[in-house]
């Protein structure tokens, strides 16, 4: 009995929804990363952007959607990196362009905990971290906006946005070539 | 009117006055602290602590004379605040009479001006998650002199206009052949509101060197946003290409 394949669409339809289906069931570390990655870049812009107007209305921005989702980041992060360790499947995800994007999230982090740890308790927790960020306490802020906005260049126009955009495209239309060829199974 | 405080550390008893006027008026409570080598106490400036008296030994090598130095420290109330400017929020305002002041409705607690002042004075509450600093009494000023000023008993510090003052540290620079830190001699980012006369060079008493204008990486803050301007170019020229190909797929 011949086997009826249906014809395919190409290029596979790209919307938010089909990359973050595609992304979970990829890698759910890979989707909370990139969506806490979403969230604080999003309220960074918001408190940079929106700040001389909103004033103190932005507080809990700050410190709820900026502070406590950029910890949960950094602990993300670091399981992240484990993960693409040991994982072929991560390290599949972490395309070439990828890696400078890694540089900026390195940067991004070491800035932000240098801004955030200022007579913070959890500071003491952690000795000799004060001393070892401290040659960079009064430069991380300029770094820290710098990087997000060339992050956001680099995203956009960019060659590594491109490249970006498109291995998202090739292991979107991967995925869903493999999961449909199952089903058909 | 621009007002202006005079510091005379040489006049200082170190009676610690200006510290428990400064609590007593901002209404803030004391610090369990332990003495340090130097003896200041509370040894560092905190959120609830806005002023204090660092007390600092000078050892000369060659006549193996000591001396002990006192004098007041707070926030200096710069010319250019390099703490306003790096503020996200317009949280903290230069007044025209000289105070810098931090609006705590308007503080987020980024802490970006703890990072960018030069001489590390605003403090992070972890609490009330804001910034807290010396105001200058601006609820005071210029009807009263400072809460610190006024509890002063040696006349080590003075308030005035600031011309008074600086024409008083004139002088006072001539009697003890010293040095003018804040304005004449040196101005830290453009001049400062509280102005010390030194009987020693300001190393003696571990006064920074702090530079005119305000560190280049704190105005880099505000003007990388520009940034975006390129970035939303290519953002629009990408949904006009998008545009444009979804058009042709639908003729197709």
């Amino acid at each position: 009995m011949v086997k009826e394949v249906p014809e395919k669409k190409y290029p596979p339809e790209v919307n938010y929804s089909t990359v973050l289906k595609g992304m979970t069931r990829t890698s759910p570390l890979d989707t909370a990363f990139h969506l806490l990655m979403a969230i604080l870049l999003i309220t960074g812009l918001i408190i940079d952007l929106l700040g001389p107007w909103l004033g103190g209305w932005l507080s809990s921005i700050r410190s709820i959607a900026h502070g406590y989702v950029g910890t949960l980041f950094v602990l993300v992060f670091i399981v992240y990196l484990i993960a693409m360790l040991f994982s072929k499947t991560m390290r599949m995800v972490l395309t070439v362009t990828n890696y400078l994007d890694f540089l900026l999230y390195i940067i991004l982090i070491i800035t932000g905990i240098t801004i955030a740890s200022p007579n913070k308790p959890w500071v003491d927790l952690l000795p000799g971290l004060s001393v070892t960020l401290s040659p960079i306490a009064q430069v991380a802020p300029a770094v820290h906006a710098i990087t997000t906005y060339v992050w956001i260049l680099f995203a956009i126009i960019f060659p590594g946005g491109i490249l970006h955009g498109l291995a998202s495209v090739y292991l979107i239309s991967y995925l869903k070539k493999k999961y449909k060829t199952m089903r058909e199974e | 009117m621009e007002y202006a405080v005079l510091v005379d550390p040489a006049k200082c008893i170190g009676c610690r006055g200006c510290q428990v006027a400064c609590k007593r008026w901002n209404d803030l409570p004391g610090e369990a602290t332990k003495f340090s080598s130097e003896w200041t106490n509370p040894p560092k400036l905190s959120f609830n602590t806005y002023t204090h008296i660092r007390f600092k030994l000078e050892h000369n090598e060659a006549t193996g004379d000591t001396k002990w130095h006192f004098f007041n420290w707070r926030c200096m109330h710069c010319k250019t605040p390099a703490c306003a400017e790096a503020c996200p929020v317009n949280a903290i305002t230069k007044y025209e009479d000289g105070p810098v002041v931090v609006d705590q409705d308007r503080c987020i607690g980024c802490k970006f001006c703890v990072s960018a002042c030069p001489f590390g004075i605003p403090k992070f509450d972890a609490v009330s998650e804001k910034v807290y600093k010396c105001h200058m009494c601006f609820d005071r000023v210029p009807s009263k002199e400072p809460a610190c000023v006024q509890s002063c008993p040696t006349d080590a510090l003075l308030f005035d206009t600031r011309d008074v003052i600086l024409q008083k540290a004139r002088e006072r620079k001539e009697e003890l052949k010293g040095y003018i830190y804040g304005d004449v001699d040196n101005k830290p980012l453009g001049g400062t509101s509280f102005i010390y006369v030194l009987d020693a060079a300001p190393s003696v008493f571990g006064l920074p060197e702090v530079g005119e204008g305000i560190p280049p990486t704190v105005p880099v803050i505000k003007y990388s946003k520009w940034m975006l301007i390129p970035a939303a170019i290519g953002g629009l020229l990408y949904l006009v290409a998008w545009r444009k190909r979804r058009m042709k797929e639908k003729e197709a």
